[in-house]
């Protein structure tokens, strides 16, 4: 009965008050709003932003320990091009069932002349090396076989320096060694892939009599981060394994025996940075925002307590406490920051969308948890805002209603 | 039977040193209806204030109901206020957003519970019956007062402080509401008003008149003719027109109403 009346007087106080009010929740949804859109951001930026930078290539590439010198220096020869043996798959494959790895290709390089040009070959996994690198663009038809031995995938700048288009055939040959491919699709990545030509592993295998063997792995690891997961805040750490890049190149590296697992160091150092600054940025502007709506709610409330002395003198005057009186703000308070954080909740998901869409081109997921901050955040402002106004309002003497003050 | 109130030497001041009440010394019977006189500053309100817990003396002794008022925490002013004490305004003091039975129920709820069928009997006691869930602002002064004397009486307030009742009504109101306080007068509440205007304070049992904070003497003249008890206990039209024929209007514009 008691609550109920209570409930009462805060409905019709704060109908009475619509106006007035909706201004310090509009505030508290614009500071709201901010906390919801960054931390919706952070939570699918990581896996926005690694998935973004997986489509520029594998981030771990594993070599043969002893022959990475050898292959750097790249003085022509097929021979020159240390390898491998094939066998390290089947190990991989294993390791790949504890290991966030998104996929992994191998490949056997190769100097090969078509003619008088001499072009590097690459024999691969046609299927996985396109799920290793999503971004590459191919004109005309992919190898759809791991077992292939008459199609070819030709790099762009290779083909027009061979006159190749799709459906052209091309003799391979090396070290006397010659099959006739026919090329089934022009590829374009921007990067070393356009000066190459790719066959099936096999193929590539049998043609340099190099059976079973392999120069490297392209690795892609699904890690949001290089720093260690235990340094980085509860939200931002990657979900699952918790492991970086770093851990699973060291992983990889200590499970393979002969082999050595680079990391795309540059590509991860540069993912650490974007992310630091755009964390930084967002959270920023999200705590000058949230000052904003604090001092917006807290004049606002300044406001009322002093437009409502004489009614809440009234109150003291017919017996209300102290603390009814400050209970009565603060519920006040309180709906306007539940309000505000409902409302901040809703448009700042539509804010990280907007981002989302404009800089990593894809939808967020929605999650509740930026939701449940925002309304948290919401009535915090607005409990903090009014934290002064309310011990003001329960300070009002109630000898304020007799002198007409 | 003791007194209901009782002042002993009680002084008030405020800051910057002026001296709302110097000395005064009073004591009300219960059943006993005063009338607190004086000119505008004389320190009328003040006093109310201190009966009613609104406000603490600076030196003194007061106690109500055979409380020591002095020395209660603010909560326990509270307390007594809610619990003994009803109020009525001059300028009546509803909560604009709430209704005629809502601004009733407010009181019930600080005191104990809100009950919604007992607030509409006050209200129709005071002869509301029509205007029940009429906001203030459609409500005419008196009936504005109306409500308010139902809202100081629903919790059976052993003292009611009345601080110029009909200050802001025009006569026909005046009737009414001064008809009311008789009649609670006659049902044995013990009643302290404020007011300026001798006429009104006739209908008193007793008059104390304050001037710059001190007790005086009240002047005779005011109560010429009348054996103060019982004398004007009814508000008849004797009363009405006596008030007419001395220009009461024109006297309260002279005055100021405070």
């Amino acid at each position: 009965m008691r609550f109920r009346f209570f409930l009462r007087l805060m409905r019709r106080s704060l109908t009475n008050r619509l106006g007035k009010w909706l201004t310090a929740v509009l505030a508290v949804a614009m500071g709201a709003s901010l906390v919801s859109a960054s931390l919706t951001l952070a939570v699918s930026m990581r896996a926005k932003m690694s998935q973004a930078l997986r489509s520029y290539g594998a981030n771990i590439l594993l070599v043969p320990a002893a022959g990475l010198a050898a292959a750097a220096g790249g003085a022509g020869g097929a021979q020159l091009f240390a390898s491998m043996s094939e066998d390290v798959l089947v190990r991989l494959a294993e390791l790949g069932r504890d290991l966030p790895l998104v996929g992994y290709a191998p490949q056997l390089y190769a100097m090969a002349e078509i003619g008088s040009h001499r072009v590097a070959l690459v024999g691969t996994w046609p299927d996985a090396i396109r799920q290793v690198n999503p971004s590459w663009r191919v004109e005309g038809g992919w190898i759809e076989d791991r077992t292939d031995a008459a199609q070819a995938i030709v790099g762009t700048s290779a083909a027009q320096k061979l006159g190749l288009t799709v459906g052209s055939p091309l003799t391979l040959s090396v070290q006397g060694r010659a099959r006739t491919f026919r090329a089934i699709g022009i590829l374009s990545t921007g990067g070393s892939e356009d000066e190459q030509v790719f066959v099936t592993l096999r193929a590539a295998q049998e043609l340099t009599g190099r059976p079973g063997q392999l120069s490297l792995i392209q690795v892609s690891a699904s890690a949001a981060d290089s720093r260690p997961a235990s340094s980085l805040r509860p939200e931002l750490r990657p979900r699952g394994s918790g492991e970086t890049v770093e851990d699973i190149a060291r992983a990889l590296e200590s499970s393979l025996p002969g082999v050595a697992a680079r990391t795309q160091l540059r590509l991860v150092m540069a993912e650490e940075r974007l992310l630091a600054r755009l964390s930084l940025l967002l959270n920023l502007v999200a705590a000058l925002v949230l000052i904003a709506s604090t001092l917006t709610v807290a004049a606002d409330m300044a406001t009322s307590v002093l437009e409502r002395t004489r009614e809440i003198g009234l109150m003291k005057a017919l017996g209300a406490s102290r603390s009814y009186v400050g209970r009565l703000f603060l519920v006040e308070a309180g709906l306007i920051g539940l309000a505000g954080g409902l409302l901040g909740g809703g448009i700042g998901l539509l804010l990280a969308q907007v981002i989302a869409r404009t800089t990593f081109g894809g939808a967020v997921p929605l999650s509740p948890l930026p939701t449940f901050a925002s309304i948290g955040v919401g009535v915090g402002v607005a409990s903090v805002a009014s934290l002064i106004p309310v011990r003001r309002a329960a300070s009002t003497r109630p000898s304020s209603v007799l002198r007409g003050e | 039977m003791h007194d209901i109130i009782t002042m002993e030497n009680v002084t008030k001041m405020f800051p910057g040193g002026v001296v709302a009440l110097d000395g005064v010394s009073l004591a009300v019977q219960p059943g006993e209806w005063i009338a607190v006189m004086g000119s505008s500053g004389s320190g009328k309100t003040t006093l109310l204030n201190l009966i009613g817990c609104l406000d603490r003396a600076t030196r003194g002794r007061i106690t109500l109901d055979g409380t020591d008022i002095g020395h209660l925490t603010e909560a326990h002013l509270t307390e007594v206020r809610r619990e003994k004490v009803g109020l009525i305004f001059q300028q009546f003091h509803l909560i604009p957003y709430l209704n005629a039975v809502e601004n009733v129920m407010l009181a019930q709820y600080f005191h104990s519970l809100a009950d919604e069928a007992e607030a509409r009997e006050a209200l129709v006691r005071v002869g509301l019956v029509d205007r029940l869930h009429h906001l203030p602002s459609q409500l005419s002064g008196g009936e504005q007062q109306r409500v308010c004397i139902a809202r100081a009486l629903i919790n059976q307030p052993k003292l009611l402080l009345a601080d110029e009742p009909t200050g802001n009504l025009d006569e026909g109101n005046e009737l009414i509401v001064m008809e009311i306080l008789q009649r609670l007068h006659k049902e044995g509440h013990t009643i302290v008003m404020v007011t300026h205007d001798p006429h009104i304070g006739m209908l008193a049992d007793r008059r104390i008149e304050l001037d710059h904070g001190r007790l005086v003497p009240v002047h005779t003249h005011d109560l010429a003719g009348e054996s103060s008890a019982g004398a004007v206990r009814s508000w008849d039209p004797a009363v009405s027109d006596c008030l007419d024929s001395r220009g009461k209007m024109e006297q309260r514009s002279q005055e100021g109403i405070s």
